[in-house]
């Protein structure tokens, strides 16, 4: 403002000393009341508030779900004795168990294979020798 | 009107209390339609904001943060609704000359000295008429009606940077007009 001169400043003043008035308040006043009788006031959207709140909850729960399954899975695999009583326990530490079977039978069966296809061997090589 | 009975008849107006909600009307009319005559220059433009806003006021009290100054929320919502009517009205003053009645004016000594609506519209015209929407705002708020720089900035959603650069330009443009006067 100071840097205006003094002409501007002056007028500025006046402007702002000369407040506009207005001639009928009364009247404005009802247009307004009678406009807003029919217009109910907006109530903020509290399905939305509860919504965002359930979804929130929703997604901690399953976060917290999700972490304490991923650090129950590593005990489980690390100390398999602590895998009874609790159900999912079980089902895993049989799952791991029958894992570990097949891996063993497996394990057996190429054995027996291997054998036999040596004895296989050592017979074709006995009947080259008896030749 | 002090900040508890503003607050007491802002919660009854929101309990859709119809003569609480008068009451608030009939306090802040008179600085509604002393913005929106300021921006419209225009009597009935300015009353039809006046009402416009008190509608929008009505409608959207839950929506008040009651951590705020109530009257910097109606003039946010007056302001953006002069600022649309101004940004698609058709009305250009184009380059208007200060009259004869702008330069009495100025040459009267009485500061206190009411003028009638259409001599302050022709003066307000003939200072604003050429300045950006924005530009006017910020002047209006600023110049006209005595606000703080942070209620400016509450009421327009600018930066600090932008209100001062249009407060500047509208200054630089009312002072380039008045240099043949």
């Amino acid at each position: 403002m100071n840097t205006l001169p003094n002409t501007v400043e002056k007028l500025i003043e006046k402007l702002r000393d000369a407040k506009p008035v207005l001639n009928d308040p009364e009247n404005v006043t009802g247009r307004i009341m009678q406009q807003i009788e029919h217009t109910p006031v907006q109530l903020k959207p509290r399905y939305l508030i509860w919504f965002r709140i359930a979804s929130s909850s929703a997604a901690v729960f399953f976060l917290g779900l999700l972490l304490l399954q991923q650090t129950t899975d590593t005990t489980v695999a690390s100390v398999p004795n602590q895998t009874f009583g609790i159900e999912r326990q079980v089902t895993m530490d049989s799952i791991s168990q029958r894992h570990r079977y097949c891996e063993s039978s497996n394990m057996i069966k190429s054995y027996f294979c291997y054998l036999q296809e040596h004895s296989i061997k050592n017979n074709q090589l006995k009947a080259l020798k008896q030749l | 009107m002090n900040q508890s009975n503003l607050y007491d008849l802002i919660e009854a107006s929101k309990r859709q209390d119809g003569n609480a909600f008068r009451t608030i009307v009939e306090h802040y009319q008179s600085m509604v339609y002393s913005l929106a005559f300021r921006l419209l220059c225009n009597e009935e433009d300015a009353k039809d904001a006046v009402q416009e806003t008190f509608v929008r006021v009505w409608m959207n009290l839950s929506r008040y943060d009651a951590g705020k100054k109530f009257s910097t929320w109606v003039y946010a919502i007056a302001t953006h609704l002069c600022y649309d009517k101004l940004k698609f009205s058709k009305q250009h003053y184009g380059e208007i000359s200060i009259d004869e009645t702008v330069k009495g004016i100025l040459s009267s000594e009485n500061v206190e000295q009411q003028l009638i609506n259409s001599e302050l519209i022709s003066l307000i015209v003939a200072l604003t008429g050429t300045l950006t929407p924005k530009q006017k705002i910020v002047f209006t708020l600023r110049d006209l009606e005595e606000l703080d720089m942070e209620e400016v900035i509450q009421i327009t959603g600018m930066s600090a940077q932008k209100v001062k650069s249009n407060l500047y330009l509208a200054r630089q443009a009312i002072r380039s007009k008045l240099n043949n006067y």
